[in-house]
This record gives C-alpha cells, sequence and structure tokens, in this order.
C-alpha cells in the first residue's frame, strides 16, 4: 500500500461519527437521567393511569432543564441586549438624557470611516489572538491528553488556575512584570543581555498577546474534551491500515477534534472581540478597539443611544461569527462551548 | 455524622452572632444641644429639623472619586452624629454622566469632584436635586461670594463648591531639561529625546481644552475653526504619545512616562510621594475650575446630605480635606490653618488667575460638544 493513502479513511470516520452521537445520546444529564427513571417506574402501572402520566410527563419533560436557563437567559441576555437594541434608536438629549424620539441617524453614523477602520483593528487583533490561542492550545491539550498520563488532571488544573484569578489583578500583575522597571526588563539587564529597558508595553504587539494570555484555557479546553472523546481503537486502525503518526493526525484525529477546535475558536474569538480593557491597559495610542469605541461613546461622551448601536453592530458580527462557526462544527462543537 | 457534628457549631456561631447583632445597644443618639454646643468657634449649625431628621435617617451614601477625599473627614462625621457613611467610587467622572443618564433618581445622597463641565449637564439633566440653603449656613458662611453666584447656578441652588483645579501637567525633573517648562509646548510639541514618553489626559475636555489654550483660544470655545486648529494640533502629537491616561501615576512613578497631562493640585499630591515629579503651571494659562458636590433627586437622606455639606465647611475639617488633596480651596478661613510650607506649594502665580478660563457652557452643549466628540473619536481611533 503507498504511504498513507489509508482508503478506509472514510469508513473509520463514519464509525467515529457513530460512535460520538453514541456516547451525546447516552449522556442526558441530570434532569433527563431522572425523567427516564419516572418514565420506567410509570411503565411498570396499571393501563390507564400508566397513560395518563406518561403523557403528562411527556409533555413536562423538558422544563425542569429548559425552565431555569431559559429565565437566566431572558434576564440577562436577551433582555439587555433587548434595552441596547431600543436604546439604539433613541436621541440623545443635549445633556446625555435618552430621549424617547426614534431615529434611525445611530444606523447612518456607522458609516463613518472611524467606524470601518476600528472594527477591521478589532476583526484583526481577535483573529490573530484566536490563530496563536490555536497554535498554542492545539499542541497543549494534545501533550496533556496524549502523555499527561496520571497527571492529566493536574496538568489540565494549572492551565485553568489563572482564570480564578481576576481578569483586571492579572492585567495589572502583567503591566507590572513587563514594565520598564518591571521583572522581565530588570531581569534582562542584569544578565547584560540587553542595555536599556524593552518597550514591551503599549503597542499592538502587547495587546495581542495580552489577548492570548486572558483566553487560552478557552481554546485548550474545548479540544481537550474533544481529544478525549477520541476512541483510540481508531487512532490503532488507521496505524494497522499503514498510515504514518504524520498521516494519522491530520487524516483521523484532525477532523474528529474539528467541533472542539470550532469551540475553541468561537470561545476565544467572542471575548476578544468585545474587549475593551486590554487594549486600554495595554495598549498604547494605536490598539483602540471596538469595545473601546462603545465605551468612547457610552462614557466619555455619554451618548447612549451612539454607543448602544456600535454595541448592536459588534453583536450583530459575533453573532454571524457564531452561526459560521457552528454550522462548520455541527453539533459537536455547539456541545463543546456549553 | 462528622458532617452534622461540623454544622453544628457552625449554627451555634450563627445563631449567637445573629442574637449579638440585634441585641447591640444602638448608638446613643446625639442631642442638637450637644451638637450646638460642640461647634467651633465661629461655625453655624445646621437648624434643628434638619439636624433630627438626619440623625433619624442615620445613613448618607457618597460617590466620589477612589482614593482622593481623605478617610479621616468621613470618619469624623460618622464618629460625631452616628450616621453610618458609605462610599461608592468612581474612576471618572463620564461615569458619573452615563449612571445618571440611564437612571436619574440613582439614590446617592451626594457626588462629590465633579467639576462643572460634569454637574452642569446633570443639573440641566435634572439629575441634580435643589440644595436648601438654610440648611447649610456654615456653607454661605466661608463661601466666597462669586463663587454662591456663579453664572452656571446662580444663588448655589444646584452644586456647592469644594475646592478649585487647574488643568496642567507634570514632568521629571531629573529626566526632562527642557527650557521651555512651564510652557504648555513641552507637552504638545515634545522634543524629540521624549518621544514615547508624553501622555496625554483620557477625558474629552481636558484634552481638548488644554490644545485650545496653548494655541491662544478660550478653553471652552466652539468656534469650529479653533477647535480644528486644536484637532490639527493634537493629531500631530499623538504619534509620540504614549498613552491616554488620565491617571498615569503609575507610569510616572515607575519612569514610564515623563511628562503627563495632569491637574495641578494632583501633580503636588504626586510630587509628595516621589520628589522627581514636579507639577507645572502653564505660562498661556488654563482653566479656572471648580469642584463641585450635587445633591442627587434620587438621594433617600436629604439631612444627612446637608449635615454633611455643613460639617466639610468647619475650618479644621475643610484643612483636612484640602491638605489631603492638595487642590486650592475655596474656603474663606482656611488658608490660616494650612502650613506655610503647603500654601508655598499651591499658591498662585500673582496675576495668574487671569490668564484662567472660567467655565462656560459652550463646550458642553450643542456644535462645541458635537466637534468635541468627533475631535476626540479621531484623536482616539
Amino acid at each position: 500500500m503507498p504511504r498513507g493513502a489509508c482508503p478506509e479513511r472514510h469508513e473509520i470516520l463514519r464509525y467515529a461519527q457513530n460512535d460520538t452521537k453514541r456516547r451525546a445520546g447516552n449522556d442526558k444529564g441530570m434532569f433527563f437521567g431522572s425523567f427516564q427513571t419516572a418514565f420506567r417506574i410509570v411503565g411498570e402501572m396499571p393501563g390507564n393511569l400508566r397513560e395518563k402520566i406518561r403523557k403528562y410527563l411527556a409533555k413536562q419533560a423538558h422544563l425542569p432543564s429548559v425552565g431555569p436557563v431559559s429565565i437566566w437567559t431572558i434576564l440577562f441576555v436577551i433582555a439587555p441586549l433587548g434595552f441596547i437594541l431600543y436604546f439604539s434608536f433613541l436621541t440623545a438629549g443635549d445633556f446625555g438624557q435618552i430621549l424617547p424620539i426614534f431615529t434611525l441617524e445611530n444606523y447612518q453614523a456607522l458609516a463613518r470611516p472611524v467606524v470601518a477602520e476600528v472594527f477591521l483593528r478589532t476583526l484583526l487583533f481577535s483573529l490573530a489572538t484566536t490563530m496563536i490561542c490555536l497554535l498554542l492550545g492545539y499542541p497543549l491539550a494534545y501533550f496533556i491528553v496524549m502523555y499527561g498520563g496520571r497527571w492529566r488532571i493536574h496538568l489540565l488544573l494549572l492551565v485553568i488556575l489563572p482564570e480564578w484569578t481576576s481578569y483586571l489583578i492579572r492585567l495589572y500583575a502583567i503591566r507590572m512584570l513587563s514594565g520598564r522597571a518591571g521583572l522581565i526588563n530588570s531581569a534582562l539587564l542584569s544578565l547584560g543581555l540587553i542595555s536599556s529597558p524593552l518597550g514591551i508595553l503599549y503597542n499592538p504587539s502587547a495587546v495581542v498577546l495580552t489577548l492570548v494570555y486572558g483566553w487560552l484555557p478557552l481554546m485548550v479546553l474545548p479540544v481537550y474534551a474533544s481529544l478525549v472523546g477520541l476512541n483510540p481503537s481508531l487512532l490503532e486502525a488507521s496505524a494497522d491500515l499503514g498510515a504514518t503518526p504524520f498521516r494519522r493526525f491530520f487524516t483521523v484525529t484532525l477532523p474528529l477534534t474539528k467541533g472542539g477546535i470550532l469551540a475553541g475558536i468561537i470561545l476565544v474569538f467572542i471575548p476578544c472581540i468585545g474587549d475593551w480593557l486590554v487594549p486600554l491597559l495595554m495598549g498604547g495610542t494605536k490598539t483602540f478597539m471596538a469595545g473601546n469605541l462603545v465605551y468612547l461613546h457610552f462614557i466619555s461622551a455619554a451618548n447612549i443611544p451612539a454607543g448602544s448601536t456600535i454595541g448592536v453592530a459588534l453583536t450583530a458580527i459575533v453573532l454571524i461569527i457564531m452561526y459560521l462557526c457552528i454550522k462548520a462544527g455541527g453539533k459537536e462543537a455547539t456541545e463543546r462551548i456549553i | 455524622m462528622k458532617r452534622k457534628i461540623l454544622l453544628i457549631p457552625l449554627a451555634l456561631l450563627l445563631a449567637i452572632s445573629l442574637v449579638a447583632t440585634g441585641c447591640a445597644p444602638a448608638p446613643e443618639k446625639v442631642a442638637y444641644e450637644g451638637y450646638v454646643a460642640s461647634l467651633p468657634e465661629g461655625c453655624e449649625p445646621v437648624p434643628p429639623e434638619c439636624f433630627e431628621q438626619a440623625i433619624e435617617e442615620g445613613e448618607l451614601y457618597i460617590y466620589e472619586w477612589a482614593e482622593w477625599w481623605p478617610d479621616d473627614i468621613f470618619d469624623g462625621f460618622s464618629e460625631e452624629f452616628g450616621i453610618e457613611v458609605s462610599r461608592d467610587y468612581f474612576a471618572s467622572t463620564e461615569e458619573v454622566k452615563t449612571k445618571f443618564a440611564l437612571y436619574p433618581e440613582t439614590p446617592y445622597d451626594l457626588v462629590t469632584g465633579l467639576g462643572i463641565s460634569d454637574a452642569y449637564p446633570l443639573q440641566e439633566a435634572g439629575a441634580a436635586g435643589q440644595i436648601n440653603p438654610d440648611w447649610i449656613p456654615n456653607v454661605l458662611e466661608y463661601m466666597p461670594e462669586e463663587l454662591i453666584e456663579m453664572e452656571h447656578d446662580p444663588g448655589m441652588q444646584y452644586s456647592v463648591p469644594t475646592d478649585m483645579y487647574f488643568t496642567s501637567y507634570v514632568y521629571n525633573k531629573e529626566l526632562v531639561d527642557d527650557p521651555r517648562i512651564p510652557s504648555w509646548s513641552v507637552l504638545f510639541e515634545p522634543a524629540e529625546e521624549f518621544y514615547g514618553k508624553v501622555t496625554l489626559w483620557d477625558e474629552i475636555h481636558e484634552v481638548i481644552g488644554a490644545a485650545l489654550k496653548y494655541l491662544g483660544y478660550d478653553y471652552y470655545s466652539d468656534n469650529e475653526a479653533e477647535l480644528m486648529e486644536a484637532r490639527d494640533l493634537l493629531l500631530e502629537v499623538k504619534p509620540h504619545l504614549l498613552v491616554f491616561d488620565s491617571w498615569p501615576r503609575g507610569l510616572l512613578l515607575g519612569d514610564e512616562a515623563w511628562i503627563s497631562g495632569l491637574w495641578y493640585g494632583d501633580g503636588w499630591f504626586l510630587n509628595d510621594e516621589y520628589e522627581a515629579i514636579v507639577p507645572a503651571l502653564p505660562t498661556e494659562g488654563t482653566n479656572l475650575g471648580i469642584d463641585l458636590a450635587i445633591h442627587p433627586i434620587g438621594s433617600a437622606n436629604p439631612a444627612a446630605a446637608h449635615l454633611f455639606l455643613n460639617y466639610l465647611f468647619r475650618p479644621e475639617v475643610n484643612a483636612l480635606h484640602i491638605e489631603s488633596i492638595w487642590y486650592p480651596p475655596v474656603h474663606t478661613a482656611v488658608l490660616e490653618l494650612l502650613p506655610e510650607e503647603f500654601l508655598k506649594v499651591i499658591a498662585l502665580p500673582e496675576g495668574y488667575l487671569a490668564k484662567c478660563d472660567p467655565f462656560d457652557p459652550r463646550a458642553v452643549t450643542g456644535r462645541g460638544l458635537e466637534l468635541r466628540i468627533e475631535i476626540f473619536e479621531e484623536l482616539k481611533r
């Protein structure tokens, strides 16, 4: 057989997809699990009563699991977004008041070159961050799963650990470490590797690298989950069929972890696109992002309708990107995000 | 079982603490006569109805700048009147405007540290409640007449001045040797060796007002040609800036920033911490800023708010305030209580006030505001 041809690849992939579906089907969660038990008990009851209860339970089965989540989503996601959408069609008064006068001017103002420039920069920074996270996060997750052994959970814990500290505190810590008089510059100076302090902060690279630092765990976790869920017999089968490790990775491992990768991309890209703190604290005068533009109109200019409109545009971009990723990644990507 | 054994002492502890809180002796109510008798000489008491109501209210909610007014003022007030003071902090006065635009009845009793450009829009938007002059006799006693009758709020109906400020800049005297000091040109046309070491405020009115003043125009101008000239100046200096930051303390102390746009009082405040940081009062002049306290319409403790304002204008309390923030006072009798060294520091050069522009509403309304927002957006993009 020629090197890396692996003609059974499609069959292996089909089996793997069925295997993933089977596993997902078994994992019904606490509420669905308890309802299954209820159905089983009802099944042992006599005729009419059994039928009535079965029908009633079938109608109510979704409520315990969907109810609290729906209330939470309506209160803390839909309602604030609804307010922002509502404000975006109103007019700002001379003194920052929100006047109930309908207007489309705020949306027309989105056509300004400044908005396009800032949005483009935001997309570029977010894309760069996501790519770097993927390039660092995938090998890291792969290493933990394949070579972590009994230390796997401990290694994963090390990835998550920084997330337990406030984001703001971590940003200030980076500022202190990387400043002109910070630990990094002091160490390099005392080792004689540099003659004057490096300007690490207050530039676009500082913003992207800090974003990578902040959101890398959100790439590692879904990729880790999809790698753990990989059936080892598939890898063994592809090896038996003559695939080289390199070929095996690109023809079996990578396609089967596509859902995890796309979930990671969504989870990293979304917070990056709305971040305003990192450019504010780490960026200089050329790192103004869409979140900062929202802040400028909302806070500096006290023009809430204008700020809301930019917020709506930003949300629309995020939703489009999410839709495209979920469409490409399918059900697995959605599950990994959740 | 083990869990239950652990739970019992915890439940007991909780019960004891609840009972103890419930049974704690209520703070002794202060009598009006005692209050009047204990007042320092020359101070006016609030009327009995304000006093009784304030004691009954028992709480005071203040919204203020973080790390600014000293704790001693609030501790002293709580101790004397048994009124609990709760303090919330903002990082910029712009935050305050947005908060009150979203909900004008935000339930704070006092908001302090607002410039006129912040307080005036709040007053016009109806978020600032009326101040009862009969309840602040001490303030009226020690407030200069011209500050009581300011154009934006004649009769001090909606806001009470607490101190003065001047927009200026600071420099590190060990790293910056520029013969142009204290001209604004050091900040807006920095020498090449200071490229990347300069910071400007992250606030619309300060950054544009100072640029206008350097160009020889009014700090609060709404003239389009003048504002466009200021925009060009700012866009020219932008590539040489480190960041926009209104409180670049960390950058200055860490020698990252060598020249920073800052308020004059804050310059001396930093100088107290790091001697190399020196404030410069610009040759071309600046603005004459007045910090104000407002009493929002959503206040649930109006009497306590008035009692606090009256307390703040006791000379020794006001001296404590001024000495901590390094801002020039508005209180007429406080200068004599301040140390001579301190006075030398905050004193203005002879005739300097004539070079300072008082607040003009043209900057915060209509075309003046629109152009400022456009310029600021272009500058920050």
